[in-house]
């Protein structure tokens, strides 16, 4: 045994990382002391084109910030501009928005599990969760006509509405959704082998979760039940959401909260289409913003805070955004310290970082 | 959601910071954002129990300000960031990645206080 410290890259490139992240390693005898993160590969700037577009254009853009959660981005924003504007849309508007956010966690987690799964080198896994995503994605394309990002929203409401008669097709074919889940999550969290690589390894405590800021499956697998869907925005109130959480504080309980949320999100979907009243999708918009707002939604991955600031014109002047990966990575940072070499990459996967979003 | 910002001066944000920790708040986020008078506001937005609350300091660009690493050490992402984007200098962060945390091509590429006009302007007689 030596106490001499190396350090060891990782990533950008890296086989487990659909994005570029660097983190240095600092190692001693196949233990990492210390993880220091780098980012910076993919900025866009995306936040400095707000004064160059009209705020109901912007849309579009803040939608384009991330891939998998899309549709969040876009209902965040729209959410802080009616803030700002005192716009209240049509209750069926806010069931329609909760819908295909739920959509996108389902199909946010399925990808997660697809890509942890490929990680560990259990492909067939990897292609079944996959599968059962393309049936998510079917019913985004067949309701918004885009499978990622959708356009469906719109400052006062939504571009498209759902009729009852579709609604009602989509709540059967989520029995077969589901039945597909239940065995897939059953592998999940009960394989010896996945069990082998994530039990115990990226442990991160309730008091440090909380501490270090950390959000969403991270933060609920820690014992935190902390969701923006407990507050009152969309239609969560009406659908009385209570969090899931896992007191395992390792990387199990963050795959066990991601599973378990796919089928409350089943639940809530189809509670969503049992409610749904009828009515307008959409309220007329006056004016322009004036005055600033913090928007915030619970995206797959966790909080997501939009800051908006406009001068009464067509053009906001600043728009900032905080993703929930940014505020994850000291939370990651801290799971790294003390694990063994060969867990860091399932360990940095279980924060499902997506870093494009994370840069904006 | 609460939307109140209670101003602060730069003397008192590890102060607040303090205090915010002992009352239990989560840090959400630090913004960085031009202020309409002049130079920047940092928003410093905390959070318990689901209840927002907002600090702002206003500075003059490129001024020094205390890091709240000593009471939320995880500050040091946003921090880091609004370093490498505006060009703030932030004193006792748990770690100073001095510039490379987010590598940009320009230097604090964000640290333009107004907008540039973006709309092409016409001359009536071009126009005509």
């Amino acid at each position: 045994m030596s106490n001499r410290r190396t350090v060891i890259p990782f990533g950008p490139q890296h086989p487990v990382l659909p994005e570029p992240i660097h983190l240095d390693l600092v190692v001693e005898d196949e233990h990492v002391v210390e993880a220091i993160p780098s980012i910076g590969y993919v900025h866009r700037g995306l936040e400095s084109l707000v004064d160059r577009r009209d705020y109901s254009d912007f849309v579009f853009l803040a939608e384009r910030i991330c891939g998998i959660c899309s549709f969040t981005h876009s209902s965040t924003f729209c959410q802080g501009i009616e803030g700002l504007m005192g716009i209240e849309i049509p209750d069926r508007a806010r069931y329609l928005r909760t819908l295909w956010g739920e959509y996108s966690r389902i199909h946010s987690h399925l990808l997660w599990l697809g890509l942890f799964a490929d990680a560990l080198g259990f492909e067939s896994l990897f292609y079944n969760a996959w599968k059962i995503r393309e049936s998510i994605l079917n019913e985004m394309e067949a309701t918004t006509g885009g499978r990622v990002i959708q356009g469906v929203c719109k400052v006062g409401g939504v571009r498209r509405d759902i009729s009852n008669d579709f609604l009602s097709c989509m709540d059967s074919r989520l029995d077969a959704v589901e039945d597909e889940m239940q065995e897939l999550v059953k592998v999940f969290l009960n394989d010896y082998t996945l069990k082998k690589r994530v039990c115990g390894k990226g442990v991160l405590s309730a008091e440090d979760a909380y501490a270090l800021g950390a959000v969403g499956p991270v933060a609920r697998g820690s014992g935190v039940a902390q969701d923006v869907r407990m507050t009152d925005y969309l239609a969560y109130k009406d659908l009385g959401f209570k969090p899931i959480v896992a007191n395992s504080c390792d990387g199990y309980g963050r795959c066990e909260v991601r599973c378990k949320e796919l089928f409350q999100s089943v639940d809530l979907i189809r509670r969503i289409i049992t409610d749904i009243p009828d009515g307008d999708v959409s309220v007329a918009v006056k004016g322009n913003p004036d005055g600033e707002y913090f928007s915030r939604s619970e995206q797959p991955r966790g909080e997501v805070i939009h800051y908006i600031r406009g001068n009464g014109t067509k053009n906001l002047t600043q728009f900032r955004v905080r993703t929930p990966t940014l505020t994850n990575v000291p939370a990651l940072v801290a799971m790294l310290a003390g694990a063994e070499l060969a867990d860091v990459p399932q360990i940095v996967l279980t924060i499902d970082p997506c870093i494009g979003c994370m840069e904006r | 959601m609460n939307m109140e910002v209670t101003q602060i001066s730069v003397s008192d944000v590890e102060k607040t910071a303090e205090e915010m920790k002992r009352q239990g708040y989560r840090l959400v986020v630090m913004t960085c954002t031009p202020a309409v008078g002049g130079g920047f506001d940092i928003t410093y937005s905390f959070d318990k129990e689901l209840s927002l609350k907002h600090f702002r300091i206003t500075m003059p660009a490129e001024s020094d300000i205390p890091s709240i690493c000593k009471s939320y050490s995880g500050a040091f992402v946003y921090e880091n960031e609004i370093h490498d984007l505006y060009g703030f200098v932030f004193h006792g962060m748990t770690i100073d990645f001095k510039g490379t945390f987010i590598r940009t091509s320009v230097p604090y590429p964000f640290k333009k206080e107004i907008p540039e006009p973006t709309v092409t302007k016409v001359k009536k007689e071009d126009a005509a």
